[in-house]
């Protein structure tokens, strides 16, 4: 039974597997992933201001190492607009991406795909009521 | 390898892609273009070198990845996404609004999208 959705790679992992991906799914994975974070900081920095961006800026000129500077970005950001700006840039990519696949599918291959979503939407629906009560 | 290089070393296939692997290739080499441009556009990821900062950011991620996800620090393991879900929610919404092209039955409800906004209100709460 295929497992439910927990984290991005393990998706991945499922979906490149069920369509009989013949590749590095891992070099694929990592690729796809880092694209998904630059959308995403891309995303977050097109929806500062200007004047946001200068002070930003600012912030990023005193850092002095990197690891000071990511702490910047990640103090810039909140958890909900980082989770919304990953969300939207991971489904429209994502779609596309579905988009281009789809057509090269065999029958068992789309059953078994929607299989695996469909039980993995289930679980994670039963996971957010149980965490809810 | 960083999303950067991934751009030039992997030029668009121009040929019609018949399988799932050359589809998927084909199509991700397509949006890391799409990237570059993006950033090429963007004069505060130019002007602030913000890009090597992420590339650091991605080589991490990158390293987590293939890592267990247990033995990797939260430090180096993900830079920007951490356990936010949105990205897990982003692909789960997508492989739903695809229903319209044949995969999934277009019924139901958009349990992604509904799950996401649950997320984001428990959250809010917990703010």
């Amino acid at each position: 039974m295929a497992q439910p959705i927990i984290n991005p790679k393990e998706t991945l992992q499922q979906i490149l597997t069920i369509v009989n991906y013949e590749g590095d799914k891992d070099a694929f994975i990592t690729k796809y992933l880092a694209l998904c974070e630059q959308n995403t900081l891309l995303a977050l920095l097109e929806n500062l201001s200007e004047e946001e961006k200068t002070v930003l800026e600012q912030k990023l000129d005193t850092a002095a190492t990197p690891e000071e500077k990511k702490n910047v970005l990640h103090a810039q950001f909140s958890e909900e607009q980082i989770t919304d700006a990953s969300y939207n840039e991971t489904k429209k990519s994502f779609g596309e991406m579905m988009q281009k696949l789809l057509p090269t599918l065999d029958k068992t291959q789309k059953d078994t795909l929607k299989q695996y979503f469909e039980s993995s939407a289930k679980a994670l629906q039963d996971q957010l009521k149980i965490d809810e009560v | 390898m960083t999303i950067e290089t991934a751009a030039h070393t992997e030029a668009p296939n121009t040929k019609e892609a018949a399988t799932p692997k050359a589809a998927l290739d084909k199509e991700l080499a397509k949006q890391v273009g799409d990237l570059e441009q993006r950033k090429e556009k963007d004069p505060f990821w130019k002007r602030t070198g913000i890009g090597a900062l992420i590339a650091l950011g991605t080589d991490a991620l990158g390293r987590g990845l293939v890592a267990s996800q247990t033995s990797v620090s939260g430090s180096s393991r993900h830079f920007f996404f951490t356990n936010s879900g949105g990205i897990v929610d982003g692909i789960g919404s997508a492989l739903w609004d695809i229903g319209g092209v044949g995969l999934l039955a277009a019924t139901g409800v958009a349990i992604y999208g509904l799950i996401r906004d649950r997320r984001l209100r428990r959250d809010g709460k917990k703010n």
